[in-house]
């Protein structure tokens, strides 16, 4: 057999003992989806009402608009699964032995990736139908719904590469808990559960979080809050970093994909 | 022996720490011959682990020449990897995996084909007495079943060299005769055995030629035998009633290795019965009270004993 032939039977035997190693501890693998469901019915029903009025619509508005935010999240949430997986795998000896064996190098981790991807897919599928089962009402057509697989799916292999590699760097499984969190929580800074510019008041900082939509991003450019502290700064400091914030690709895609709310119904938010 | 499954050449490896450069290997040499079973034996901290890592590929040696299996260990990693098998010091079972499942993962990663797979399991769960456990996860087993699992997982692609670092540490006497077992049939079937021990009478018991590892260098090597003809006898131990006796006793004897905490004095030599008859006189002329004596034949605790000048307890 090739070398590659050989990279992917150690793969996909490795994906297998992942998926055996979810199936065996399933407390995890449900947590890691009933998270993001939890979320979206809170918001839906808790703040749903007041927040689907402020898109100029009704509960409704709000599931459509919430659900590619929680798909997202959920994608975050079960990487989190993942750098626990690997952080513990790497605190036990059987990584030891892979190590003596004449196995592709990359096999471990490539397991680790593809069967946690499977597993985000599978919690973004459940999300989907709880959404739909709530009200969310998409029409999307075929090819729509094709890309916004395919999407969705590079996302988590990007995801997951990323927790992999933090799963990796540290030190405990508990650690390893931790270090994803700041992924579960962007979508709350950034255009995932209300227009990024009804919350005009945001904090500097957050503001920073790229929070670009289509329809209802910042202005590129936010005007500074105290102009003259900046220039001032800016004299200062040679280089500047380039403010302008980044465009996250999975999110404002999605919610032009998935959701087919009137653009101006997201636009502004008449309270 | 032309061909050795292990040829080591001034094996070197150190560590950088923050109390700077510590020395784990200090140039060992080492020829371990196809069908045989080589002890590395040494107290804690001494170096077995790390030989065993660096031979097993899982670390990189600072200097030196090894072959391991006929390969050149820095050039032919992965062949080497393909000839051996470890069982680590910490057992290295998927413990969410029942032991079947264990099994036949090596199987799949051995690139074995499934009826293989299959029929190698069932033999090893078999031979090892884990039929009736083989559908129970891992995480279950208690510390002989999970020390039998990571052997019979070692042995699926039927390795010809297999390293064992200190395969029965922790286990409970009857679990360790069935180690000692396992291990004397797997060599009758010509496979070589690399062993770490801190246990002499498990080097004694199993292996065909033991090096004494301390503190990072070879400090001897032979067989059992050989190793015990270095020292002429056993050694006596007297017990005292306070310091002041233990240390009159040492200066009357002019020998012996003093333990302050036990009040104790080994004496190393001849345990013969006019020996002990002298040495009694000696101390019974100097009014030297001694509260318990015993007489201990010589075995491999001695031979450290008299190399070192310490007790293996003390030799970290």
């Amino acid at each position: 057999m090739s070398t590659l032939a050989l990279a992917a039977r150690d793969s996909s035997t490795m994906v297998r003992r992942q998926l055996k190693r979810m199936l065996r501890y399933p407390s995890m693998t449900v947590q890691l989806i009933i998270t993001p469901a939890i979320l979206l019915l809170l918001f839906v029903y808790v703040f749903g009402g007041t927040l689907g009025g402020g898109l100029g619509g009704d509960r409704r508005t709000y599931v459509d608009y919430i659900v590619p935010g929680i798909l997202l999240m959920a994608a975050a949430t079960a990487a989190t699964g993942t750098a626990v997986m690997v952080a513990t795998d790497m605190t036990e000896g059987i990584i030891a032995r892979f190590r003596t064996m004449r196995i592709s190098r990359a096999s471990v981790l490539t397991g680790h990736v593809v069967a946690s991807v499977i597993q985000q897919l599978l919690s973004m599928a459940v999300i989907i139908a709880i959404a739909l089962a709530i009200g969310f009402r998409p029409n999307a057509t075929a090819t729509e719904w094709a890309a916004t697989a395919a999407l969705l799916t590079l996302f988590a292999v990007a995801i997951t590469w990323l927790s992999v590699a933090l799963g990796l760097k540290s030190p405990t499984p508990e650690a390893a808990s931790n270090a994803p969190m700041p992924l579960i929580l962007l979508p709350f800074l950034g255009s995932g559960f209300v227009p990024t510019d009804s919350i005009a008041r945001r904090p500097a900082l957050v503001r920073r979080i790229p929070a670009v939509h289509p329809h209802h991003g910042d202005d590129p450019r936010p005007a500074p809050r105290h102009p003259d502290r900046q220039q001032r700064r800016h004299r200062h400091r040679m280089v500047r970093r380039d403010r302008r914030p980044l465009v996250p690709v999975g999110q404002a895609h999605l919610q032009q994909v998935v959701t087919d709310v009137p653009h101006q119904g997201r636009q502004t938010p008449q309270v | 022996m032309t061909n050795p499954a292990i040829a080591a050449r001034g094996l070197r490896k150190s560590y950088r720490d923050k109390n700077g450069e510590k020395v784990v290997l200090d140039g060992i040499d080492l020829t371990v011959p196809e069908g045989t079973i080589f002890s590395l034996l040494g107290p804690n901290g001494a170096g077995k682990t790390t030989t065993v890592q660096i031979l097993s590929t899982l670390l990189r040696a600072d200097g030196g020449t090894v072959r391991v299996a006929g390969y050149d260990l820095a050039r032919q990693a992965d062949d080497v990897r393909g000839a051996i098998g470890v069982t680590g010091q910490y057992s290295a079972v998927d413990k969410l995996l029942t032991g079947e499942e264990n099994l036949l993962l090596m199987a799949d990663l051995r690139h074995l084909s499934r009826r293989d797979g299959r029929r190698r399991a069932a033999e090893l769960l078999d031979r090892f007495d884990l039929a009736d456990a083989g559908r129970k996860p891992a995480g279950t087993y208690s510390g002989g079943m999970r020390r039998r699992l990571d052997l019979a997982m070692t042995l699926v692609g039927d390795p010809r060299l297999i390293f064992l670092d200190e395969p029965t540490t922790g286990l409970d006497p009857r679990s360790r005769r069935t180690m000692w077992g396992i291990v004397r049939e797997l060599v009758a079937g010509g496979v070589t055995v690399f062993l770490t021990t801190q246990y002499l009478e498990e080097a004694d018991e199993l292996a065909d030629r033991i090096a004494l590892l301390d503190r990072g260098r070879l400090i001897a090597e032979g067989t059992a035998g050989e190793l015990k003809r270095l020292i002429p006898g056993g050694h006596i131990e007297l017990a005292f009633a306070d310091a002041g006796l233990l240390d009159a006793a040492r200066t009357a004897l002019g020998a012996g290795i003093a333990d302050p905490e036990a009040l104790t004095l080994q004496v190393p030599g001849d345990v013969g019965v006019r020996a002990i008859r002298e040495l009694l006189t000696v101390l019974d002329e100097r009014s030297i009270d001694i509260a318990e004596m015993s007489v201990h034949t010589p075995d491999l605790d001695d031979v450290f004993l008299t190399l070192t000048g310490r007790q293996k307890e003390n030799a970290r």
